[in-house]
């Protein structure tokens, strides 16, 4: 004891100084690869978005699409439904998501799934116009079984505006599963209703594979 | 003259103050600092750091406030484009906007109208759609129905796109205007 009272070496110093620079290292440094780790997810996650609001894009782009310029293009055998295709765009070539890429639609939004590394990414996007996640005939076997129309111009639906509205709303609660590696097709469709005002139609954008 | 002699001593002062202070620090070995030179870069490297991360932070969160209005102008604009063509704004014998069709929709009247304008579009996306004159004299806001009153209010979040129009007032008078889509931040966005 006396000697090491008297010891003026300062080891001890310099062995608390080491030691606390190591113990400070590996912390900077783990702080570090979290962090670095950190913007590998938030990458991810802006991938999965961008795929989203992408997808959202075509399908509002659909929607927008004159009505004027198709029926002519209908009328002249020119018209051609749009499609989409995950894995034809850069966004999905360029991402680490490959085929594990879940795609959801409803008749309110898209949604992507994509587990990475044992962690779930998502990303939700609303479409601006209304949206049903099935097919043309799909759609008018539903209207026919509940109307007893198609729905067509030749066979408008002949019921209350707002009890159609309300139906259609109740289908696109479905959700319908999609396959990145596949063509979707986004078809714009027209809903002819005739009710005591007067004729009038639903504008809505079919999506499925 | 006192001035700057005054100045000129308190320089050479200065200068000597200086010159000792280098000299004696760079003939000193007692070592004070040596051990702990580790420590203090070690503490710089960590506030470096801090800063670091305080500064990407900040930055993600002003990003976050923006992304509504960076992701959501693409949709104004697009619903603008679609609006200006919209055959329930034009008249029957042009492909103008109407300013009697505007009276109809923005009037007290036109709800039945106003239902069936924005049928076409999901409930997801909140906006309001403002056409104007370009000289100002004429105004029209066409709004849902079924929107809360306090969606609308003017201090909320929102974008606005906006696209020209040629509007009709009457058979033998067409003014430039402008047709504008404000969108408004709801739950979903």
């Amino acid at each position: 004891m006396k000697d090491f009272a008297r010891d003026d070496s300062a080891w001890a110093d310099f062995l608390i100084s080491k030691a606390a620079l190591i113990l400070a290292s590996i912390i900077l440094f783990a702080a570090l690869f979290h962090l670095v780790a950190g913007f590998e997810d938030l990458e991810a996650q802006e991938q999965l978005d961008s795929l989203a609001r992408d997808f959202k894009n075509a399908v509002d782009e659909t929607g927008a699409r004159n009505f004027q310029e198709e029926s002519q293009q209908e009328f002249q055998g020119e018209f051609q439904e749009s499609s989409y295709c995950f894995e034809e765009k850069e966004l999905f070539r360029d991402s680490p998501f490959g085929g594990d890429l879940k795609i959801r639609v409803s008749g309110e939004y898209v949604y992507l799934e994509i587990e990475a590394d044992g962690k779930s990414f998502s990303a939700v996007r609303p479409f601006a116009f209304r949206v049903l996640p099935f097919n043309e005939s799909v759609l008018q076997e539903n209207l026919r079984i509940r109307f007893g129309a198609e729905g067509s111009r030749e066979s408008p639906i002949i019921a209350d505006y707002r009890e159609v509205e309300a139906f259609l709303q109740v289908l696109g609660t479905k959700e319908a599963v999609l396959n990145p590696g596949k063509n979707i097709s986004l078809n714009k469709e027209l809903i002819y209703v005739k009710d005591q005002e007067g004729a009038s139609a639903f504008v809505y954008i079919l999506i499925f594979q | 003259m006192f001035i700057s002699l005054f100045f000129s001593s308190l320089l050479e002062a200065v200068k000597k103050f200086v010159k000792t202070v280098c000299t004696s620090m760079f003939r000193d070995e007692r070592g004070v600092l040596e051990p702990h030179a580790d420590l203090l870069s070690v503490a710089l490297a960590v506030i470096g750091f801090m800063v670091l991360a305080a500064l990407m932070s900040q930055t993600y969160l002003g990003y976050e406030d923006r992304s509504f209005a960076l992701e959501n102008y693409e949709s104004a604009s697009l619903l603008a484009k679609n609006l200006a063509e919209a055959p329930a704004l034009k008249a029957e014998t042009s492909s103008l906007l109407s300013a009697a069709a505007l009276d109809e929709l923005s009037g007290p009247e036109g709800i039945r109208e106003r239902e069936r304008f924005f049928a076409a579009f999901s409930g997801n996306y909140l906006f309001l759609v403002e056409i104007r004159t370009g000289d100002g004299q004429w105004h029209w806001r066409i709004e849902p129905d079924n929107a809360e009153p306090e969606s609308l209010m003017e201090g909320l979040e929102k974008v606005a796109a906006s696209v020209p129009v040629v509007i009709e007032l009457n058979p033998a008078e067409s003014v430039p205007g402008i047709l504008t889509v404000v969108l408004y931040k709801t739950a979903w966005k």
